[in-house]
C-alpha cells in the first residue's frame, strides 16, 4: 500500500533557520496563548451565520487548526498517539472538574460560565498536548550545542543552559514509552492489577480507585526519577563545551 | 597483556554499590544507585546539586551505558561529540565512526531507547572516539559485559585509540568480569532439568517507521524454527550475536511486543502458557522503588501473593548469601536485592516460563551464578522453566539446553536447538 507522504517544506523541524521555526511555531500556537484569534473567529461566524454560538466553534476550529499544522511533522500515527494521550488528559480533567462542581457546591458555587469554561479547558488541553511535543522536538539539540562550541560570551552560558532544559523536556517523551514497556510487563491489562485475588464483586468497585491513584503517583515519581537520572551526565557534557572555548568564535549565536 | 591495554587501569569491585561509589568519586558525575528507591535518589541527587563542581573533561562509559548517551540517537550523539573537539562533521563522519566499531548507518537515526545493551556500549565507544581529541582520559565501566565475545576487538580498538593519543583509560569492572584477569573460572552445580514447549511458528514483529522528529524507517523481524524438538529444557540459554533479536524474541514470548503474523509461546505440562520477563534494564522495572516498596505495590491487591513474594525474595537472598539478614541491612536496598525482588515477585505467580535478559549485568561473577543457581533451584520446585539470554561463556556448562538465534537474512532470524 502506497503511504501518503506530506512534502518536506511543511515538516516544521525541516525549517531553516532556527530563528524562522521558532517564529512559525509562535504563530501557530498564538491561538493558544491569547483569546483574540478566537475572538476574531466567533465575531467572523457569527456574521456569517447568524443565531450560530461562535465563541463555542471558534474553539474546535483552532483546535483542528493546530492539529493540522503538526500533522505533517508528526505524521498520522504519531499525531494519533498523541492524540490518545491528550483525549485522556482532557476527559479526565474535564469529568473530575463537573464532578467535584457537583459534590463541592460550596466551594465551586454554580456559575452559567461553568460549562464553557470546562469545554474551553477540554478543547486546550487537546491542542495543547501535541502542540507543545510538536514545539520541543522541533529543535535538535545538538544542533544548538554545535552552534554554542563556535560561540563565547554572555550567549553562550545562557544557551547552554537552554540546550540542557531543552534536552531535559525532550527526554520525558523518551522515559514514558519505555515505563510503559515495563508497566504492560506487569499489568497485561494496563488498567487492572495483575495480581488481585483480594478484589470481590462489589470490593473491586472501592479498590480500583484506589489502585489508580495509587498508580498515577508512582508514574509521577518513575517519570521524574527517570528523568532526572541522566542530568548529571548532560551537565558534564554541556561543561566539557563551556570547557573548550574558541577564542576565535564570534560574540553571538 | 595486549599493547592496547598497557596505559589500562583496571579496578575490580564485589559490588555493583561499590563501582558506582568509585566512579562518582572519580568523575565527579553522580550516578545514582536505582535499587535504593527514591529518597535516596533525592538525597543523592540534591547532594550533587549543592556540590556541583567542574569535572575534568572525561569520556566516559557509565555503569549503565544507556546513562552516557545524553541525546535521542546516534546520529546527534557523535555529531555532537565531534563538533566538541572543534572539527566540523557531518553524518558521513559519523557513520563512518559507527560501522568503525560494528554498528550499522540505519543504526544513525534509531532512538537510543530501542537499542540493545551490546548496541549501547558499541555506541558508547563510537562517542568516546569521538570525543577523543578534547578529553583527558576515559573511564570506562564494565566495557565488554554486553558484548558477544566476537566483538571485544572493539573494546582493543578504543583502548587502541586513547594510547596513541596518549590519554589514560581507567577500567572499573565487577569481580570476575571477562576483563579480570586474576578471576579462576567459577562453575556452577547443575539444576535438575524440566521440559518446558516452545512453539516458534513463524512470528512476525514490525516496527513501524518513525516520522518525528528524526525519519527512521520501518522494519520487521521474522522467527523462524530450524531444527530440533519443540521440547527443550530448563534452564536453557538463548544466544546470538550483539543485536541479532534476542530480547525482542524475549519480549515477543512475554506478550509485550505485539505479533503481526504466525505464533510464538510456551507452554507447561499444566497447560499454563504464562510467560514472565526480567529486562536487561532490570532496574526500571523496580518503578523507581526500593524492594519491598515494589513488593508491595505489586501485590497491593493480593496479601496471599505478596506473603509468597515476600517469603520467596528472603529464601533467595538467605541461599545466595548464607546467612541471616536483619531487616536493616543495607543489602536489602543493593541491585542484587532489586534483581532478587523482581524475581520473586514473578515467580510467586508460578509463570510457565521466566525470561531473564543479561541477569549478570551490575553483578559479580559469583554472586551472578549464585543469582541464577538460586532462582533454577526455586523455580523448578514452583514448576516454572528460566531462560537465560546472556553473551557470558560461562552459562553454557550450565544450561540444558541453548537455542542460538542467528541472522539468515536482513528480517529473517533462524532459531536452532543445540543440545549441550
Amino acid at each position: 500500500m502506497n503511504r501518503f507522504e506530506f512534502p518536506a517544506f511543511l515538516k516544521l523541524q525541516n525549517l531553516r533557520p532556527w530563528w524562522l521555526k521558532m517564529a512559525v511555531l509562535i504563530l501557530i500556537g498564538y491561538p493558544l496563548i491569547s483569546n483574540r484569534p478566537a475572538g476574531i473567529i466567533a465575531v467572523g461566524l457569527e456574521k456569517l451565520v447568524p443565531e450560530t454560538p461562535g465563541s463555542v466553534l471558534a474553539l474546535p476550529i483552532i483546535t483542528f487548526f493546530i492539529w493540522a499544522c503538526c500533522l505533517p511533522s508528526l505524521g498520522t500515527a504519531k499525531l494519533l498517539d498523541y492524540l490518545a494521550a491528550a483525549y485522556t488528559m482532557a476527559i479526565t480533567t474535564v469529568v473530575s472538574g463537573a464532578v467535584l462542581r457537583g459534590l463541592l457546591p460550596a466551594l465551586f458555587p454554580a456559575d452559567s460560565a461553568d460549562n464553557f469554561r470546562l469545554l474551553r479547558v477540554y478543547f486546550n488541553i487537546l491542542a495543547v498536548f501535541p502542540y507543545s511535543l510538536t514545539f520541543l522536538n522541533s529543535f535538535a539539540v545538538s544542533n544548538l550545542m554545535t552552534r554554542l562550541t563556535k560561540t563565547r560570551g554572555r550567549f553562550r552560558d545562557a544557551g547552554l543552559h537552554l540546550a540542557l532544559a531543552l534536552r531535559i523536556c525532550q527526554h520525558v517523551g523518551e522515559v514514558i514509552p519505555k515505563l510503559l514497556l515495563v508497566w504492560r510487563e506487569e499489568n497485561p491489562d494496563m488498567l487492572l492489577p495483575r495480581c488481585r485475588d483480594d478484589w470481590h464483586s462489589i470490593s473491586s468497585l472501592l479498590r480500583w480507585p484506589v489502585w489508580i491513584i495509587r498508580s498515577i503517583s508512582q508514574w509521577i515519581f518513575a517519570c521524574i526519577i527517570l528523568t532526572f537520572e541522566p542530568i548529571p551526565v548532560m551537565v558534564n557534557e554541556i561543561e566539557q563545551i563551556d570547557e573548550s572555548r574558541d577564542s576565535d568564535a564570534p560574540d553571538k549565536i | 597483556m595486549n599493547s592496547a591495554e598497557k596505559k589500562m587501569t583496571i579496578s575490580a569491585f564485589d559490588t555493583y554499590e561499590g563501582l558506582v561509589d568509585n566512579f562518582v568519586q572519580s568523575t565527579g558525575i553522580f550516578f545514582p544507585k536505582m535499587a535504593a528507591g527514591r529518597g535516596e535518589f533525592f538525597r543523592g541527587f540534591s547532594q550533587w546539586l549543592a556540590c556541583l563542581r567542574k569535572s575534568k573533561p572525561l569520556a566516559v562509559i557509565t555503569p549503565d551505558p544507556a546513562q552516557g548517551l545524553a541525546l535521542p540517537n546516534a546520529i546527534q550523539i557523535i555529531t555532537s561529540a565531534l563538533n566538541q573537539s572543534g572539527s566540523n562533521s557531518g553524518e558521513a563522519e559519523a557513520a563512518m565512526l559507527i560501522e568503525k566499531y560494528g554498528l550499522h548507518t540505519q543504526m544513525l537515526t534509531q532512538p537510543v531507547s530501542t537499542l540493545s545493551g551490546g548496541e549501547l556500549l558499541l555506541l558508547n565507544f563510537a562517542k568516546a572516539e569521538a570525543q577523543c581529541g578534547h578529553v583527558t582520559a576515559l573511564a570506562a565501566c564494565n566495557p565488554v559485559f554486553w558484548l558477544n565475545h566476537s566483538r571485544h576487538k572493539y573494546w582493543l580498538n578504543l583502548c587502541r585509540h586513547y594510547e596513541i593519543q596518549e590519554k589514560p583509560v581507567d577500567v572499573l569492572i565487577l569481580r570476575g568480569d571477562q576483563l579480570d584477569v586474576s578471576a579462576g573460572s567459577d562453575k556452577f552445580p547443575p539444576v535438575a532439568p524440566l521440559p518446558v514447549n516452545l512453539l516458534v511458528d513463524a512470528p512476525l514483529v514490525n516496527f513501524p517507521e518513525i516520522q518525528f522528529p528524526v525519519f527512521h524507517a520501518a522494519s520487521k523481524l521474522q522467527y523462524s524454527w530450524a531444527s530440533g524438538p519443540e521440547e527443550i529444557f530448563s534452564p536453557f540459554l538463548l544466544t546470538g550475536d550483539n543485536g541479532v533479536g534476542k530480547s525482542i524474541f524475549a519480549r515477543l514470548l512475554a506478550g509485550i511486543l505485539p505479533i503481526s503474523a504466525g505464533r510464538a509461546f510456551v507452554m507447561n505440562s499444566d497447560g499454563n502458557r504464562n510467560v514472565r520477563l526480567l529486562f536487561q534494564e532490570a532496574i526500571a522495572q523496580l518503578f523507581a522503588m526500593s524492594p519491598f516498596e515494589y513488593l508491595r505495590r505489586v501485590f497491593s491487591s493480593s496479601r496471599a501473593l505478596l506473603a509468597e513474594a515476600v517469603g520467596l525474595f528472603r529464601s533467595l537472598m538467605q541461599a545466595m548469601l548464607s546467612k541471616q539478614l536483619s531487616d536493616d541491612d543495607q543489602i536489602w536496598n543493593s541491585l542484587l536485592a532489586g534483581k532478587a525482588c523482581l524475581i520473586a515477585a514473578r515467580l510467586a505467580e508460578k509463570p510457565a516460563l521466566l525470561l531473564l535478559d543479561e541477569p549478570g549485568w551490575g553483578l559479580s561473577r559469583s554472586d551472578a551464578g549464585n543469582l541464577i543457581f538460586n532462582t533454577c533451584r526455586l523455580a523448578h520446585q514452583l514448576g516454572t522453566g528460566v531462560g537465560i539470554i546472556s553473551h557470558q561463556p560461562e552459562w553454557h556448562d550450565f544450561a540444558a539446553s541453548n537455542l542460538k538465534l542467528k541472522k539468515i537474512a536482513p528480517e529473517q532470524v533462524e532459531i536452532s536447538h543445540e543440545p549441550i
